[in-house]
This record gives C-alpha cells, structure tokens and sequence, in this order.
C-alpha cells in the first residue's frame, strides 16, 4: 500500500519496518516455509538458500486452499474440474486467463460472484477462485513460489456475502431474470485493524483503511484512493477493535437493531 | 528444480534505516482527547465507504 502520511507518500513496508523497528521485532522477508519439526522451522529465501530457525513458540497460516469437494452432473459425471480450480477454490466470475504480472487487471476480479453456467451456485469470501494475486509473485532460484494469497477475509467477505444474499433474495422475489448485485474487490474499500497492544488506555492498534481492495493502477496513480487509503498507529485502534468486536458478535447474534450495524 | 544450498545464517532483514517515531509522536498514540478525536474520524472513514457503497 501506499498512503500519505503528513504530507508525504509513505509505504506500507516502510510503515511496518518502522513499527517493527520500535519494537525490536526481527524480520525474515521472501521466506517459504518448507519443514516444520518439534521446536525447529524450515525455510528457503529467494535466493534459494536453505535456513532453519528455532522456536519456542510458532504461528504459522498454511497456504489458503478450498474444501477438497467433489462435484458431478445429474448424470453422475464428475465435474470437479469444471468448477473448482485446482486449488479447491470454486471458479466464478473472474478472468482465469493465465498472463503476468504486468497484464493484470482490475476488471480480471469477479463481480457476481456466481459459478459460470450455474444460476444457483455461488462462492464468496475466501471460497472463491481469485484471477491471480494481488501482490507480485516471487520465484526462487529453485523454482520455489513465494507468491502471497489475496486475502479475502472480513470485511470484503462479509460485503460480499451481502451482495449475493440480496442477488438471491431478488430472483427469489422478482424472477430468475433480475440483474446480480456486484461488489468487485477492485471497486470496494475495506478497513484493517492489527492489534499492536492491548488496554483501553495503554492500547495500540494500527488502523488501516484502503480503496479499492484490490489495487486499480489504471484508475489511480498508486494503485489506490490516496485520500481514502491510510494507515495510522494509535490507542484508537484498540477502541475500534474492541468496539467492531461486541458489535459484530451483537450483529450475528440478530439482537435489536442489528440490521443498522453495517459489515 | 535443484537443492537448495547448504544452510546459512539468517538472513535478517536490515531496518536500520527505518524511520522511528518522535517522543510526541509516542505520546499523541497514548493521548486520551487526540485519539478520541482520531477515533470518531476513523469510524466515521469506515461509515463513509459502507454507505458509498464500495464503489
């Protein structure tokens, strides 16, 4: 990301370094984490080379992948590759067409949000089949990819799974016809809130808000909105984060007014 | 695909030159009225593009 910060153009890497400088973390970038065993973590950097570091403590995210489902025709055909990538995400609408890096596109991310052919199938929120990352992809010097997956948790799953809840709720009340509610991931902002300290006068948080969510280098400059895309480190964010939390456990749990909590 | 090489050490990456932040800086994080105040415009940020419609 790139936002302005008093003036200037600051990165989303040069903000992290810095909080990561103040608190004395310690940074390995470019790693694929190859082996984990009892108390020692595996890992190749883009030059190929091999490390290991020990731990007494580890959280790892395992790479994103889909529910291994299988899917057949009324007529018992298996039709698993006609819906779901290889990765076991569920294709819908986006562009699938194989090409670079320097040729993707905002208009590559799905709209819809509907499987291609189906008018009753649907996937949202990390379900879905992206076009291809957000960020660059990296290789190693041994062919190892180092490619970060979009992340389509929180906000925009939840606007997404809105839109198709009132793409249904439509066909169901005006016809099969009616046209789809969209909600493109290179059309929507979100809001990110990272926990950096806990404490409601002691707290911190960086709170960050970005538009679109998937970057559009054709409409902006820095692939952003710079007015709406920003970052800022503060007490506030622990508010925020503790507020969204009782509000959304409020929301979920339908109490009054839950339909005025927005997602 | 070939091995990969031998072990290194690891490769940490250099932050010296990142910015760190002032003593006011630190002290406006902590600050009670200016983080209300920076709490009312952060949801008011959020509010602004829910009802823009993510567009």
């Amino acid at each position: 990301m790139v936002f302005d910060q008093q003036g200037f153009q600051t990165t989303s890497e040069l903000w992290t370094g810095s909080l990561f400088r103040e608190r004395g973390v310690e940074a390995i970038l470019g790693a694929h984490v190859s082996k984990v065993e009892d108390g020692l973590i595996h890992y190749e950097t883009l030059d190929g080379a091999a490390h290991t570091i020990g731990f007494d403590f580890a959280m790892l995210i395992p790479p994103f992948g889909g529910v291994p489902l299988k899917a057949f025709d009324a007529d018992g055909a298996d039709i698993t590759a006609e819906l779901f990538a290889p990765s076991g995400f569920m294709k819908v609408d986006a562009d699938y067409t194989a090409k670079p890096y320097e040729l993707w596109r905002a208009e590559d991310w799905p709209t819809t949000y509907a499987a291609p052919g189906y008018d009753n199938l649907w996937a949202v929120g990390i379900a879905f089949a992206p076009p291809h990352q957000i960020s660059r992809p990296h290789k190693t010097a041994n062919g190892t990819m180092i490619a970060p997956s979009p992340p389509r948790t929180g906000m925009p799953s939840g606007v997404m799974g809105k839109t198709v809840a009132m793409t249904i709720a439509d066909r169901i009340k005006h016809g099969a016809d009616v046209e789809a509610h969209t909600a493109s991931m290179a059309r929507m902002g979100a809001a990110c809130v990272a926990s950096a300290g806990a404490g409601l006068t002691r707290g911190s948080a960086a709170a960050m808000t970005m538009l679109p969510v998937v970057p559009d280098y054709q409409r902006y400059r820095t692939g952003r909105d710079e007015r709406e895309t920003r970052g800022e480190l503060g007490l506030h964010g622990h508010w925020v984060k503790l507020m969204l939390h009782y509000l959304f456990l409020y929301k979920a749990k339908a109490r009054p007014g839950w339909q005025f909590i927005p997602e | 695909m070939t091995q990969p090489a031998a072990p290194a050490s690891d490769p940490i990456a250099d932050l010296s030159k990142s910015p760190l932040p002032t003593a006011k800086t630190l002290k406006m994080r902590q600050s009670l009225p200016f983080q209300f105040t920076r709490f009312l415009s952060f949801n008011s940020r959020i509010m602004r593009m829910v009802i823009k419609g993510h567009h």
